[in-house]
């Protein structure tokens, strides 16, 4: 089913919607939170959260491009599960387990300053990426936003591993020389 | 902690830059070594010729086991040894299929036995067994021991009898 016509099912709240998104979507979005988190079931778990939250975001959202939409969900959320984990898996120290307790004294969400601090980081990151050559650009967005292995991203940007580890490495050293011109702390 | 905020700043990526790697990642180029093309290449030709070699051109190897696919294609017919081509048959006669001249040696049920006695498709002495309709021969007409000249669509080999299935059956002249 055409992406738009899965967006329609959204807009009618039918929860067929759903169903249609996980049949089209499944393994590519098991795919990004399995770069994530290197668990199945944890994995699971990011994408049936992300079925939820593109339940409740859709509508107001209409997105276009749904495969890019839900990705994302996966992926902030997957992310936020490793963080997670990775909190649980600290709690090894008092100092682990004091900075757990402490953080229910703050309250949810981000502050509007960190999220204006975000989404003034990306935009920077995207102008730099638009800066490199096509290669590298996408290099980089394989690497570290799909979270694709080395080998994997080589092979689909045609190049060898030896070739995409250096292209990496001279763009990361781009996008610190590019984030300190425009006058981000790092 | 500062690579947690570039990962939270990363989805927030312009989808466009985003869709141009996922076309990338679905189709799964593989890197080619340019030589890999070249060898595949010459690989693929060497196999197309040695399958070639295992078919020679059918006609020739038709013509030696004494079968014949019939068909209306001129340049295979040009291409049969000895094939009797009388395109001043008969009214009636389809031109293009081939023509053998033999004796009837005695009528059967569906045709004829006989005996080839031109050299063409069968060397000369070779017993044949003619298939016809009994419309299309009439005994008065072909009596045992005249030469027939017949047109025939298609033959066969069975238990070393050559069998054809007759179209005209002319008079020898």
């Amino acid at each position: 089913m055409e992406d738009e016509r899965i967006v329609a099912l959204y807009w009618d709240r039918n929860e067929s919607a759903i169903h249609e998104t996980q049949k089209k979507y499944e393994r590519y979005l098991n795919k990004i939170a399995y770069n994530i988190l290197s668990n199945l079931e944890d994995g699971m778990e990011s994408v049936n959260d992300t079925y939820l939250a593109a339940w409740n975001s859709i509508p107001p959202h209409r997105p276009s491009v749904l495969s890019t939409y839900l990705g994302k969900l996966t992926r902030r959320i997957s992310i936020d599960i490793f963080r997670k984990r990775s909190r649980e898996k600290r709690q090894a120290t008092e100092y682990a387990v004091s900075l757990t307790e402490l953080e229910d004294c703050i309250p949810g969400g981000s502050t509007p300053e960190e999220t204006m601090e975000v989404q003034l980081l990306a935009d920077a990151i995207n102008a730099y990426l638009r800066t490199l050559p096509e290669d590298a650009r996408n290099t980089f967005i394989g690497r570290y936003y799909f979270l694709d292995s080395l080998k994997d991203v080589a092979d689909y940007c045609g190049m060898s591993e030896a070739r995409a580890k250096s292209m990496l490495y001279r763009t990361r050293c781009g996008l610190k020389a590019y984030l300190i011109k425009e006058g981000f702390a790092l | 902690m500062k690579q947690e905020r570039i990962h939270d700043a990363l989805n927030l990526l312009d989808d466009d830059l985003i869709e141009a790697v996922d076309t990338l990642r679905a189709s799964k180029r593989k890197r080619k070594l340019p030589w890999v093309r070249w060898v595949s290449l010459a690989a693929c030709l060497c196999l197309l010729v040695g399958v070639a070699s295992f078919f020679p051109f059918r006609a020739e190897d038709t013509a030696s086991d004494g079968i014949f696919f019939a068909n209306s294609s001129a340049e295979q017919e040009a291409e049969m040894p000895n094939v009797i081509a009388d395109n001043s048959a008969a009214a009636g006669t389809v031109t293009g299929d081939p023509l053998i001249s033999v004796r009837i040696d005695s009528r059967q049920e569906d045709g004829f036995l006989g005996t080839v006695t031109a050299s063409g498709i069968w060397e000369v002495g070779t017993v044949v067994k003619v298939m016809v309709e009994e419309a299309q021969i009439s005994k008065a007409e072909f009596p045992v021991g005249t030469v027939a000249r017949v047109q025939f669509s298609r033959s066969e080999q069975t238990d070393g009898l050559c069998i054809v299935y007759a179209k005209e059956i002319l008079s020898a002249e």
